[in-house]
């Protein structure tokens, strides 16, 4: 395959493969049951470093793209959803995001390449910035997707890591720790501050 | 060839009223119990964490296979059908009624008495309490119910959030207190003390909220019930010549060609509100012809339940979501008015939010936002608070509001389905308008009164906690069953539970229907020695 006709094929695939994700759980049973979902870890670590807030140190930058790995990592397609009042209706969980994510990224690095002559990891992060905006400007979330629901790996790398306590915890500089075990006592308490607040 | 099973009392359904009935009975009478159940029996509590996990990254059902494929209904069901019912994933919420719910007619010239008082269930309510572990605090006598001793557990504490909101709610002149929870504020019967693990609904994991298979799997341990699961009960069959019930004829689901017959002194049909009626309905016979307990044709009618308005409110306050999101505060003070131009009876409850304050990717001038300008925005957004509140109302139902046996959709035995169809009375359908319009007044004020905004308000169509279809009468010409579950054809055949609601009040309904079934127990165990 031509370099140019790989560049193609990932372009199409990078849209595609996410409009799956986005489909019913029927759609998955040729979406992305037995696809890889590893991102690459070193153009990831690069899109973290873009936009998870330089706060987080790079202590906490890795952690949360670690995280999502690990996320990705125990996806299960076709997996019934949570189903409660209201409702008769059962819905699964969609194709797996991993395979369009990992094509995005590699869009990414011919992108770069194509425009700066360096690996997205290899740019400077102005650069990397001003790709990933240019990228979440044609999306039309204003909000954080679950991240399952992301289509676009920017997305669903933020759209995880503000659903952790860590991303709560900093936003608010107290520890709440939601979602959390914690003494039921203090619950009346205001939640003290982070360390670093 | 036909498996027989023989006991006193068979009950059909092992949601939470048949639970703390067949604790009850296990307790007090020397009986034989036999409990069938069409579903599964769910994952133990040792699994729960890892489910609870699951469920937060990935949205995964915490209750896998909690249903029956093939029972798509006609009509809003809850899917759930496994040892435990609805209540493995309900959120522990635990309010009474008030007295006025059992007499509005008389009150209020709406809809229909109970043919019970409030006096009359107060003492199976405190029982309900006791055997949950009801965690509460009572509130002012005015705007709460009485009760004749206190909660079993102290309150569950007001979070930092409901210690901010509870004045500004209180400024439209409603007291508001903790709301009453089936959840462990100290160590109860062997349960830990809820951690806000705020996953209430749909699963806690530590076994701090009351669910039914804790009262399950120590009745089987004890060897005081035997419960069949993935057993369908298709029909109830009469004795020859008789309007007793003779036996329930049902099959395992793994060995459907093999029919399973479960002969009983006494039945008890707990199966909720759908498959209650509907298995009357499917049980007609010659001289039965429209259903079992249906000489009258009230079997299937009256189903109810209540609607709800709720808003979210931003107010200049600081408040810290995520410090237990489930818990709320509460107030009884519009359910108990003294006189009304127009009827309106409603709950209203109040929980922190995080909705107005959560991260996004693009401002509203549709700026991408990335790093520290989306952390930045971020917490400007929170730095306002935002209450959720939210009023269920009194929603009265119509006499054609109704589960029948629907004409077209068989189940995978040939069974026909149930449809499910809700509809208000006339007098409450002319109402909805003023009532809508009121509690959405109701909300405004409470958002002026802490310089708040509402950023959103809706109305739910939906009826939550659904009961009635074997709603209890004074007679047969105004009910199912008496008001001890009593089916007034059938001596030995009894209703507990939602089906046996007359309505569904303005507020959380499980205790209540828990209180019907235990104050059913007392009924059904005069048959049986005491221990």
């Amino acid at each position: 395959m031509s370099a140019l006709d790989r560049r193609r094929f990932l372009k199409t695939v990078a849209t595609a493969v996410p409009a799956v994700a986005a489909g019913n759980a029927a759609a998955c049973a040729t979406g992305g049951i037995s696809a890889p979902a590893h991102l690459d870890d070193r153009t990831l670590l690069a899109l973290g470093e873009t936009v998870l807030p330089d706060e987080l140190g790079s202590g906490g930058i890795q952690r949360a793209v670690r995280g999502f790995q690990t996320w990705l990592a125990g996806y299960r397609p076709a997996v019934e959803v949570t189903h409660g009042y209201g409702t008769g209706n059962l819905d699964y969980t969609p194709a797996n995001p991993g395979p369009g994510w990992a094509a995005q990224l590699e869009v990414l690095n011919l992108e770069a390449e194509e425009r700066f002559g360096a690996a997205f990891a290899a740019l400077s992060k102005e650069q990397r910035t001003e790709m990933i905006r240019r990228q979440l400007a044609r999306e039309r979330a204003d909000r954080l997707p679950d991240p399952a629901q992301a289509r676009n790996v920017a997305l669903g790398l933020l759209g995880y890591w503000v659903q952790t306590p860590e991303a709560v915890n900093l936003c608010y500089q107290a520890r709440i720790d939601p979602l959390t075990c914690r003494p039921l006592a203090a619950q009346a308490e205001k939640p003290g501050p982070t360390s670093g607040s | 060839m036909t498996r027989v099973l023989e006991s006193d009392v068979c009950i059909i359904g092992s949601g939470i009223t048949a639970a703390l009935l067949a604790e009850k009975l296990s307790e007090e009478r020397e009986a034989k119990i036999v409990v069938v159940e069409a579903g599964d029996d769910v994952p133990p509590l040792s699994q729960r964490s890892r489910l609870r996990q699951r469920s937060l990254d990935y949205g995964e059902s915490p209750w896998p296979r909690d249903h029956l494929d093939g029972y798509e209904v006609d009509g809003i069901q809850s899917r759930s059908m496994c040892v435990g019912g609805l209540a493995m994933h309900w959120g522990g919420v635990t309010p009474r009624f008030t007295p006025e719910d059992f007499r509005i007619k008389s009150l209020y010239g709406m809809g229909d008495d109970w043919p019970m008082s409030y006096e009359e269930l107060e003492p199976f309510y405190q029982e309900a309490e006791e055997r949950m572990g009801v965690a509460g605090e009572q509130g002012p006598p005015d705007a709460d119910g009485p009760r004749s001793k206190p909660y079993p557990q102290p309150p569950l504490p007001l979070t930092y959030n409901l210690e901010l909101l509870k004045p500004w709610g209180e400024k439209i002149g409603a007291p508001f207190w903790s709301q009453p929870s089936a959840k462990n504020s100290v160590p109860y019967r062997g349960r830990a003390v809820c951690c806000r693990n705020d996953t209430c609904s749909p699963i806690c994991p530590v076994g701090a909220k009351y669910s039914p298979d804790f009262t399950w799997n120590a009745l089987k341990a004890a060897g005081k019930v035997e419960l069949l699961t993935r057993t369908l009960v298709r029909r109830l069959e009469l004795v020859r010549g008789s309007d007793r019930v003779s036996h329930a004829v049902a099959l395992h689901r793994d060995r459907p060609s093999e029919p399973v017959e479960f002969h009983a002194k006494t039945f008890v049909v707990a199966a909720g509100y759908v498959w209650s009626p509907h298995l009357l309905l499917a049980s007609a016979t010659g001289r039965f012809p429209t259903g079992l307990a249906n000489r009258t044709g009230l079997v299937g009618r009256y189903m109810n339940g209540h609607r709800n308005v709720s808003a979210f409110i931003r107010l200049p306050l600081r408040l810290y979501p995520g410090v237990n999101g489930q818990h709320s505060l509460m107030s009884h003070q519009f359910m108990r008015p003294s006189r009304l131009a127009k009827y309106l009876r409603h709950d209203l409850r109040i929980w922190e939010s995080s909705v107005g304050g959560e991260p996004r990717v693009r401002d509203d001038a549709g700026n991408v936002l990335l790093g520290k300008e989306l952390l930045a925005d971020w917490r400007k957004r929170a730095e306002r608070g935002t209450a959720r509140v939210r009023a269920y109302y009194d929603v009265l139902p119509h006499r054609d509001s109704a589960v029948t046996l629907d004409p077209y959709r068989k189940s995978p035995w040939g069974d026909p389905l149930p449809r499910i169809s809700y509809r208000d009375s006339d007098e409450s359908a002319a109402l909805r308008g003023y009532t809508e319009d009121t509690l959405k007044q109701l909300f405004q004020r409470m958002a002026k009164a802490g310089d708040g905004e509402i950023i959103s308000m809706r109305v739910d169509d939906f009826q939550d906690h659904p009961g009635g279809g074997c709603r209890m009468g004074v007679d047969a010409r105004t009910g199912v069953c008496d008001r001890f579950g009593r089916t007034f054809d059938h001596e030995n055949l009894f209703m507990v539970g939602a089906p046996t609601a007359v309505t569904a009040s303005c507020c959380n309904a499980t205790l209540t229907f828990v209180a019907l079934g235990l104050r059913a127990a007392t009924e059904i165990g005069r048959e049986f020695p005491a221990l």
